[in-house]
């Protein structure tokens, strides 16, 4: 597919169109990407563009807004600042329309053309919704970013009941901050357990009956066939009919079932793309001077072994800086990575990652399991092995230790001869042998941390943390 | 320059280095008493004395150097202020961040969570998740001591175990 054409920019040599480096995306990725980029070129011009009309903040913050815990002040991710110090210029609530990758140009709703040197692809993602009967009405919100979040808080003095589609992450977060609330909610579930994703099956069990016990309703191996209008009002959810005919009164429905790359852009203009836009190890898509970097993209996850999107804010801010850097004229690698999630939803700490579940075709007899667990206390450990490798994790209720056990996954690291001591609460790196107790005294762990990706040299070239 | 070393009598020649000073870890001279856990809270600790705030200040801070055991090894470990910090390229809020002046890694106590997005990526296990009664859910990091200047697990190791300086010295035993 080549890039459509289209009209020269008609004003692309007037001043302030042209910019050394372009963002579209104000989040995690964009600003990585120009903090990335000030860590090497103090002087070249910076454009960033987001549709939003808000300075940068953060959206895995949104649930705490809702829940009242914070005002949107405090959900800001850079100080007032931020653009002035690092000399960015900012177009809020601006659509890029167009991307010419031939003529390096980007155009906005105006038919404004901009021209970069380079440019960074942070668009991030859209709530996935399904088609479903009555999806139209209003009071069928999504719950992504602080948008929804406003348009729900803004309805919710008449709200005394929300059904909540979706019991992944962004299901969860939006339900705890509406239990906080005092509203009852009713989360469906199409397959057989919340967090379903990033939790096996015993962890799950815990948090369920966690929520349970906030008085949250839940209904798995479902879903929702039709949402309800009132009799006077058809406009208006009366609640919603689950695909086994039980029917949920309420007056909103949040969808929340997930996140799907926002690649519009980047697939008109002739960028290659999959189940996101496709990146190498530079985050340098397939268009010259076009980078790429956080929802939007697809990375390899050195856990699951697969190439698919791994949308959680660290791989955004981290993906962003380092294509940032890039634009600058550096040569940084993104490290291979996996989706980690850490989680406070409910009361408990949870971080997960890595292979939790056994999906798709994979051979659960390749993977050793050593878990325990103390439900009572809501307290869980469980390690996944491949080999000599920890490919996979869940910790629950105590995490402390899992920063070292994270690393120790990310680098690769032979675990082998400590496999009995990884469950102890007191597991430690001076339990690690002589070599990998020496990292923790150097001032900055070794370049190019996690394995080698599919196919990427350069990657494997830099493993120097890996033993 | 020559740094002496509280209770010890050995003296480490500070070699010089690149950029921030670091604690590092003499694994072969701990002993494992967990002194500097110890001072560490008193140090962060409102009253400053060491009765007062094992008997008396609660919730008492979190030790933010941790001693860390697999007899015979023990060495204690706190934050090792990376040029390229894990914990503040994934931070969600900002709190953690990097002081442009001094390369030291901060942490905002206004701006924090307790998400833990920084306790899973800092690869030392050295961000310790905390509650504080005001706050609810944050962290713990080391701060170098930065009010006195002389990190207290430093001084307050019987045995020269915690060293303070740029580079690690070279120990012949």
């Amino acid at each position: 597919m080549t890039p459509k054409p289209a009209p020269a920019p008609a004003s692309a040599s007037a001043p302030g169109t042209m910019f050394d480096h372009i963002i579209i995306g104000n989040s995690a990725a964009g600003i990585g990407g120009i903090e990335g980029i000030r860590s090497r070129d103090k002087n070249g011009s910076i454009c960033v563009i987001s549709d939003e009309p808000y300075h940068t903040y953060s959206r895995t913050l949104i649930g705490e807004y809702l829940s009242g815990h914070k005002d949107f002040k405090d959900l800001m991710f850079r100080p007032m600042d931020f653009y002035e110090r690092k000399n960015v210029t900012v177009m809020l609530a601006t659509k890029v329309t167009a991307i010419d990758a031939g003529k390096k140009a980007v155009t906005l709703t105006d038919g404004t053309a901009l021209t970069y040197g380079n440019l960074l692809l942070a668009t991030g993602g859209k709530p996935f919704v399904p088609p479903m009967k009555g999806g139209n009405k209003q009071g069928v919100l999504n719950f992504i970013a602080q948008g929804d979040a406003e348009q729900i808080a803004s309805r919710l003095p008449a709200v005394k009941r929300v059904v909540v589609i979706g019991g992944g992450l962004i299901g969860v977060d939006v339900t705890w901050a509406l239990v906080r609330k005092g509203i009852k909610v009713s989360v469906v579930e199409l397959k057989g357990r919340c967090l379903n994703l990033i939790l096996d099956k015993t962890a799950s069990d815990i948090f369920e009956a966690r929520m349970r016990e906030e008085g949250v309703e839940i209904h798995v191996n479902t879903t929702v066939k039709e949402v309800k209008g009132r009799p006077g009002d058809d406009t208006k959810v009366a609640g919603v009919i689950l695909s086994d005919d039980t029917f949920i009164p309420c007056d909103i429905v949040v969808v929340a079932i997930g996140v799907v790359p926002r690649g519009e852009l980047a697939q008109a203009a002739g960028i290659k793309f999959d189940k996101g836009i496709s990146i190498d190890d530079h985050m340098k898509t397939s268009a010259p001077d076009v980078y790429a970097a956080g929802d939007c993209v697809e990375m390899y996850d050195f856990a699951y072994e697969v190439i698919r999107t791994m949308p959680v804010w660290p791989n955004a801010f981290m993906g962003g800086r380092i294509a940032g850097i890039n634009m600058a004229g550096g040569d940084a690698t993104f490290p291979t990575t996996t989706a980690m999630n850490s989680m406070n939803y409910f009361d408990i700490d949870v971080v997960s990652g890595g292979v939790v579940n056994f999906v798709g075709n994979m051979d659960p007899k390749a993977f050793e399991v050593l878990s325990t667990v103390n439900a009572k206390d809501r307290r869980y450990r469980m390690l996944t092995l491949k080999g000599d490798r920890i490919v996979g994790m869940t910790f629950m209720g105590e995490i402390s230790e899992a920063g070292i056990v994270y690393g120790l996954m990310k680098d690769g690291i032979d675990v082998s001869k400590v496999k009995g001591a990884l469950l102890d609460p007191t597991f430690s790196f001076a339990h690690m042998a002589k070599d990998t107790r020496k990292v923790t005294q150097k001032g900055e762990r070794p370049a190019g941390m996690g394995p080698p990706g599919p196919s990427s040299a350069s990657a494997a070239g830099a493993g120097g943390a890996r033993r | 320059m020559t740094l002496s070393l509280a209770g010890t009598g050995r003296d480490w020649t500070d070699t010089g280095g690149s950029h921030v000073k670091r604690i590092y870890a003499l694994e072969e001279f701990c002993i494992g008493c967990r002194l500097c856990e110890v001072h560490c809270i008193v140090a962060h600790s409102r009253s400053k004395d060491l009765v007062k705030a094992f008997k008396e200040e609660n919730p008492r801070p979190l030790a933010r150097i941790k001693v860390m055991e697999c007899r015979p090894v023990t060495f204690a470990l706190q934050c090792r202020f990376c040029e390229e910090p894990l914990c503040v390229q994934a931070c969600l809020t900002g709190a953690m961040h990097m002081n442009e002046e001094t390369g030291m890694v901060e942490w905002d106590e206004a701006k924090c969570v307790g998400c833990r997005t920084c306790v899973i990526y800092c690869p030392y296990g050295a961000i310790r998740p905390e509650k504080s009664q005001a706050k609810g859910r944050i962290i713990s990091k080391c701060d170098m001591c930065a009010e006195t200047g002389l990190p207290a697990c430093v001084a307050a190791c019987p045995n020269g175990a915690l060293y303070y300086g740029e580079e690690k010295p070279e120990v012949e035993l």
